[in-house]
Parts: C-alpha cells; sequence; structure tokens
C-alpha cells in the first residue's frame, strides 16, 4: 500500500468511516416563531416604537428580526415594492398613446428603451419626424406644455393628461398663450429646450416620470425654463415634484406652474435668478418629495 | 512614444497614454457614453498589452489632464513623495502588478511606497485586474484612522447609520437612527444628508445626533452632508458640534468647479476643522466620490471614469479623512449600466483608494432604473467584506427615502459581518456588547430592539 492510500485509510477511520456525519437528531415539531407584521400597519403591529416612529417617518422601521435578517411579511412586502418600482421604469409609453389622447406625438433621437436609459444626451434632441411634426404646433406662443414619459411611462399615463390640461386652463386664465399641447417618448428633461427653440415659446414647460422610488412609480415631476434653447443647464431650472393623487394632485401642481410661468415672462428669467417673493415663494415650493404614507402592498388570500 | 501591440497577426496603435488607460478599461456604459471605451474585447486586451509595458515614471509624466490645465494634477505633481515613487518609478503596470499580488510583499511594504503613486498609477494597475486580483491587494492594504472610533483595523467591518428623511423631520432621523444602532450599525458614523442645505438645518440635526450620542454614551462621529460651505458656517458662525466635516469630490479642477468647490476652499474648511470640530481626531474629513461624476459635468477632459475616480482620491489624501465612501450605483445605467459593471466599479474604485492611502467604504447601491438584482447587490457587499473594505452604508431594508435607492440595510450590516468574521471598531464593539446588543459575534439580546436606547 502506498503512503497516500494509507493516510486516507487512517483519516477515514478516524472520522466516522462510511458516515462522516452522526444520525441526524430526532425530529420534534417545530413551533412557529411569533408572528412578525410589517412595521405601517400600526394596528397590527406590536411595537410600540413602530406605532410612534410612523407618526414621523415612512422608513421602514420597528421591524423586527429573524436572525440577523427579515421576517417573512417583511421580505414579501419589501419586494412588492421592488416590483411595483422596476415595472414602472421598464414600462414603454405606446406609440399611439399621444394621439389617442389628443396629444401632439414626438419622440426623441432614441430609438428603444434600453438605449434611453444609457444616452441621456439622446434624449434631449427630437428626430427628424418630430421636428416635421412640429410644423402642425402654434408658434411664438407664452408657454408651451410638453408631456413625456421620463423615467416613468406609468406615471405619465396615469396623471399626465389630467396635469397637462390643467396647466393650458390655468395659463388661459392668466391670460397667457399657450401652445398645441404634445407628449415626447424617451424624453430627458432638456428636450423643452429643443422644442421651446423650435416653436418659439417664452416658457417652456416639461411634465414627465420621476426616476421611481421603493413602491412608488407614479409620480410626475415639471421643469420650467424661461427662453427655451439649447446651451440652458439645470440652474436655468424651476421644478416641482411629487405630483400624484397621493402628493401634489394635479389641479394643484397646474395653478403652480401657470404662476411660475407668469412671473418668470414678468422677470424675463428663471432658475437661480428667478425672484420667489411672497406669495410665489410658497406656490414654487421646495424640490423635495415629501412623505408619502406606506402602503401594504401585500396581502394572501387563501 | 510607441504605443503599440499585436493579437493573432492584427496590430493596434494608440495615440496616447490616456487613450491606452481609457480602453483597457473594463467595459463601462459612462466609458461608451464618453466614446473612449475600446471598440472590441481584442482591442482591449491589446491596450492592456500595450499598458503593462508603461513606466510608472511615464505614467508620472502623463496625467490624463495636463499640469497647466488642472488644479488636482497640479497638487498631486507638487506633493507627490519622491522617495517613495524612486522606489517603483523603473516599474513596468505589468511588474507592479505581480509586485502587489505577491506572497512576499505585504501591507506594510505597499503603506511604504503609497505616498509615491499617483492616481493614474493607481488606474493602471486597477484596468490590468481581475475583480479577484482587486480583492487580494485590497485586503492586504492596511489603512487605520481615528476620530472618536479607531477605523479600519484588521478583521473589522464598520457602517455608516444613514437615517435620511425627506423633509429633514428630525424626530423621524432619530427613530431611524436608533433603529440602526439597535443592529449594531453606526460605528463608522452616524450621517445625514440633508433635504435641506441651510447652516440652520445642519446644526440642528448636529445638535440633536450629538445629544442622543452623549445620552446613551455611543462611541461614534456624526455628520450631516450639506455643501462643505455650509457646514463651515454652521460650525464657524453657529457654533454647533461637528465630528465629521463632509464633501463631494471630484477628478479634475472643473469638475470641482461643478460641485462648488477648489483646493483651497478645501484647504479653509480643513483648518476650520482641525481648529473647531468636535474629535480629538486627528482623523475629522468625510469625501464621497463615484465613477461617471466628471463626465456628468462635462469635466471628464476625454479621460476615462476609472482614471478620473482614482484622481478624486489623489485630491482626498491631502486631508487624511477619516472615511472616503465611493457611492457606486447611485449615479445610474448611463455610467454604470447593471451587477457586473456596479460589481466591478466597487472593487477598482476600493482597491485604488486603499493603495493610494485611503481609508475605503463602499455604498454599494443601485438606483431602480438600473439593471441590478438584489440578489447581486446582496452578492457585491459580501465581496466587499472579503476584500477588507472598510464600511457600508446602512438604512432601513437598504431604501433612502429620500434619495430613492436602494443600498445596505441595517440587517445586511450583521449578516455580512457573520458571514465574513468581521467585528466593528474595538470602541463600538465595547459598548455593542455593554448595552447587549451584539456580543461574542452573535446578536445580543437587545439587539434589534431600538427601544432600548434612549
Amino acid at each position: 500500500m502506498s503512503f497516500t492510500r494509507d493516510m486516507i485509510e487512517t483519516l477515514r477511520i478516524s472520522m466516522g468511516e462510511s458516515k462522516p456525519m452522526a444520525e441526524p437528531k430526532p425530529a420534534t415539531t417545530v413551533a412557529a416563531p411569533p408572528k412578525q407584521i410589517f412595521a405601517p400597519q400600526p394596528s397590527a403591529s406590536s411595537s410600540k416604537f413602530a406605532k410612534d416612529a410612523a407618526e414621523h417617518t415612512t422608513a421602514l422601521v420597528g421591524i423586527g428580526h429573524i436572525g440577523t435578517r427579515y421576517a417573512t411579511d417583511v421580505v414579501l412586502q419589501f419586494q412588492a415594492e421592488l416590483a411595483v418600482a422596476h415595472e414602472a421604469v421598464y414600462t414603454e409609453l405606446p406609440e399611439s398613446w399621444a394621439r389617442d389622447n389628443g396629444l401632439l406625438s414626438l419622440q426623441s433621437q432614441v430609438s428603444d428603451h434600453h438605449e434611453f436609459l444609457l444616452r441621456p444626451d439622446l434624449g434631449r434632441r427630437l428626430n427628424d419626424e418630430s421636428i416635421r411634426a412640429l410644423n402642425q404646433a402654434q408658434k411664438g406662443i407664452d408657454v408651451q406644455p410638453i408631456l413625456a414619459d421620463g423615467l416613468s411611462a406609468v406615471a405619465c399615463m396615469q396623471s399626465g393628461v389630467d396635469t397637462i390640461r390643467a396647466l393650458e386652463q390655468e395659463c388661459k386664465a392668466l391670460g397667457m398663450t399657450v401652445g398645441t399641447p404634445m407628449c415626447a417618448r424617451y424624453a430627458r428633461v432638456w428636450l423643452e429646450d429643443d422644442i421651446g427653440a423650435r416653436v418659439n415659446a417664452k416658457v417652456a414647460v416639461i411634465i414627465l416620470g420621476e426616476r421611481p422610488g421603493l413602491g412608488t412609480g407614479d409620480g410626475l415631476s415639471a421643469y420650467m425654463v424661461y427662453d427655451p434653447k439649447i446651451g440652458n443647464t439645470d440652474g436655468n431650472r424651476n421644478m416641482i415634484s411629487n405630483i400624484h393623487q397621493r402628493g401634489t394632485r394635479p389641479p394643484e401642481a397646474a395653478k403652480r406652474l401657470a404662476a411660475l410661468a407668469e412671473a418668470m415672462i414678468q422677470q424675463q428669467t428663471s432658475g437661480v435668478n428667478l425672484k420667489l417673493t411672497g406669495k410665489l415663494g410658497e406656490v414654487a415650493g421646495g424640490g423635495y418629495r415629501a412623505p408619502e404614507p406606506r402602503k401594504r402592498l401585500v396581502e394572501v388570500n387563501r | 512614444m510607441r504605443l503599440a501591440s499585436t493579437i493573432r497577426g492584427v496590430s493596434y496603435s494608440f495615440g496616447s497614454i490616456k487613450e491606452v488607460l481609457a480602453k483597457a478599461n473594463d467595459p463601462k456604459s459612462g466609458d461608451d457614453l464618453a466614446q473612449v471605451s475600446a471598440t472590441s474585447n481584442v482591442e482591449r486586451v491589446a491596450a492592456r498589452a500595450v499598458l503593462s509595458e508603461v513606466t510608472m515614471a511615464e505614467l508620472r509624466e502623463n496625467p490624463v489632464v495636463p499640469y497647466e490645465q488642472d488644479a488636482i494634477t497640479r497638487l498631486v505633481e507638487d506633493t507627490l513623495d519622491e522617495r517613495a515613487y524612486a522606489a517603483v518609478r523603473h516599474l513596468t503596470v505589468g511588474d507592479f502588478r505581480q509586485w502587489l499580488l505577491a506572497t512576499e510583499t505585504t501591507g506594510e511594504d505597499i503603506r511604504s511606497i503609497s505616498a509615491g503613486l499617483t492616481p493614474e498609477m493607481a488606474a493602471a494597475a486597477a484596468k490590468l485586474m481581475s475583480n479577484m486580483d482587486l480583492m487580494i491587494v485590497g485586503a492586504k492594504c492596511r489603512v487605520v484612522v481615528r476620530a472618536n472610533n479607531t477605523f479600519g483595523l484588521p478583521g473589522r467591518l464598520s457602517s455608516r447609520v444613514q437615517p435620511n428623511h425627506p423633509l429633514d423631520n428630525v424626530e423621524g432621523i432619530m427613530y431611524s437612527a436608533r433603529e440602526g444602532l439597535s443592529y449594531g450599525c453606526g460605528d463608522a458614523v452616524i450621517g445625514i444628508n440633508p433635504a435641506t442645505d441651510s447652516p440652520a438645518s445642519t446644526a440642528e440635526i448636529l445638535t440633536r445626533l450629538d445629544d442622543m450620542m452623549r445620552r446613551n454614551r455611543i462611541p461614534t462621529q456624526h455628520c450631516v452632508l450639506s455643501h462643505v460651505t455650509v457646514q463651515m458656517e454652521a460650525l464657524d458662525k453657529l457654533n454647533c458640534p461637528m465630528d465629521l466635516m463632509f464633501q463631494s469630490l471630484s477628478g479634475t479642477e472643473t469638475g470641482n468647479e461643478a460641485f462648488g468647490i477648489s483646493v483651497e476652499l478645501m484647504d479653509e474648511a480643513f483648518d476650520l476643522m482641525n481648529a473647531k470640530g468636535s474629535t480629538k481626531g486627528p482623523n475629522r474629513m468625510y469625501f464621497e466620490t463615484g465613477q461617471g461624476s466628471e463626465l456628468s459635468s462635462d469635466a471628464h477632459h476625454g479621460a476615462d471614469q476609472v482614471t478620473l475616480e482614482a484622481r478624486c482620491y489623489g485630491f482626498a489624501r491631502r486631508y487624511d479623512p477619516f472615511l472616503v465612501n465611493t457611492v457606486v450605483g447611485f449615479i445610474g445605467p448611463e455610467y454604470l449600466e447593471n451587477g457586473p459593471q456596479i460589481s466591478r466599479a466597487a472593487l477598482e474604485d476600493h482597491f485604488m483608494g486603499k493603495l493610494l492611502g485611503l481609508p475605503m467604504g463602499c455604498d454599494a447601491c443601485f438606483t431602480y432604473h438600473a439593471d441590478m438584482s438584489q440578489n447581486e447587490l446582496e452578492s457585491l457587499k459580501v465581496l466587499l467584506s472579503s476584500a477588507g473594505c472598510a464600511y457600508l452604508m446602512s438604512m432601513p431594508v437598504g431604501d433612502d427615502i429620500m434619495l430613492n435607492y436602494q443600498s445596505t440595510s441595517y440587517h445586511d450590516v450583521p449578516s455580512v459581518r457573520l458571514l465574513t468574521d468581521k467585528k466593528p471598531t474595538p470602541e463600538f464593539d465595547a459598548w455593542l456588547s455593554d448595552r447587549g446588543i451584539w456580543d461574542l459575534g452573535q446578536p445580543g439580546p437587545n439587539f434589534g430592539r431600538p427601544e432600548a436606547l434612549l
């Protein structure tokens, strides 16, 4: 016998021959651990900490733990929220959607959704067909409203039409002329510069889907710029975020946007240079997403 | 200088070291966007072959942004440790990679030459390394610093508690912070990204955090990540406590202009912090970086995003920071498209930062429009801990309710510590044990019980 075979044999004997593991111990009934309920449902949660915290933050705290991991209930809620966010990102605006909703249909230079995510530069310019389509649009107006998919077509389809129609009404009520309402696919914020310059608008407003957060994919943001032209930067823009049924509702957002447009035309500027004094300060608001109560997303029915 | 190589009879030539560095990069959507990447995988290898024969001296002589044009290049060149540089100047990048990986080369050996390396040298080495190469060398490098805690010791993994709130509701911030502490998180820093960038709110949050840390006798550091000028005003005029001062850095002068900072401004901030900061130190600064930020402000000068990221570290090391964090997946898919690119960038950044002498942490994260799964993100946290990463972020279920992205959770930090056999900083570990939160490497009776904290 070789040295190697001897060594293997000796170790085999010392480690239990054919059974390197002992027999498993006999099974006893596994007691179900106490049920842990996802925290934002304070009525069901047993944690006072979770209940108190829910009055101040939507962060998922007081959710307990199993070992160092989440309870099953928390895992399912988390996965549902993640799925909602991803679904919002990957849903595309149907090509016919703009026309079906009475809006002039435009598209950026982006040709598919993958390219849209990777090429922000192409999302900021109209394609040739859309440039031709702008021949049908009114020129030389005060305000050009533009609806767009942005990073959530779901948001665009949910409250987009309500918002852009309300904006038209509010601007007209303040005596401003409003351009042909339009909707752009695969659009980034700065597309408003390209469009606004081509229709010779004083103010361009683009209303588009926000980058979704966990469990939310239906928020719209509106970005406005005075004297739209290629070369404007974010410092030239004003914005209102969080436009949806649970945040700033479309009619309210439209009022604020129209007031901002009026101020931009009066002051002939926008962005950091726009003076938001008095009531306008309230109207302009902050650029931050207000906390929304988290909703329980998963219910098992059996 | 001739920069050419041949693969299967096809020859590839390159116009400059900057081009070689860019084309040698692992694939990144941001390099494609900047139109500096290799056009094929074979060209990428051809560029790496050329790079492997470039010497450290040639890299020093050819920074990706010229000395005359850029304050960061000048800072690196003018303050380079000549003695440390002389020890490596003759090496090719290929030799340097092998020296770093050799068993005989210790972390102490690497530390002795670190101050003689330019960012371009660290980036060049990264381009010749696989992910596991990056991890092996990253784990070797030792960078230990001290504020209240002693941070970066071997066998330790720390975390930042990041209890952000979309309206800066201080009660909400405190609930989230206590939750994180009860999972053993927060030994790197309790750091809040404020929604409102004002000196008053910065001072208010810091004061409340300071109270909470005193009440519970927590050995850690606090920080509010507002713009550095806002923190300077809060510290100087409002006299608030401030353990760490924060700023985002860029790898070029124009990139830093877009962040509203300069070397002179950061020098001033550093002096103020040394005079009035509330820890004993000596390390009092906290910086964040991330591949792609230069291109996003059109300040990339035709260079690739890995080399530009290394240049952020060349800037950061001037201030002996307590923490440096690469916020790797935050910038979005136009710079790092998917899980493999985000993971690769995390390991590159950690390696380059450590090599250049910085206490590196990583915000392993994705935005919801990047193509990365939750499982890939969890795997990355284990990779980073194995690679010796000093700290991870932490927040409730990894969900930042203000910044809307997915990062590390309060539950992930103790999980990764268990998997990779790591402890918190010694000071914090003693506190956790005393409070029954984490003891002898296991959850204690008060683990996950924030009600036990005041």
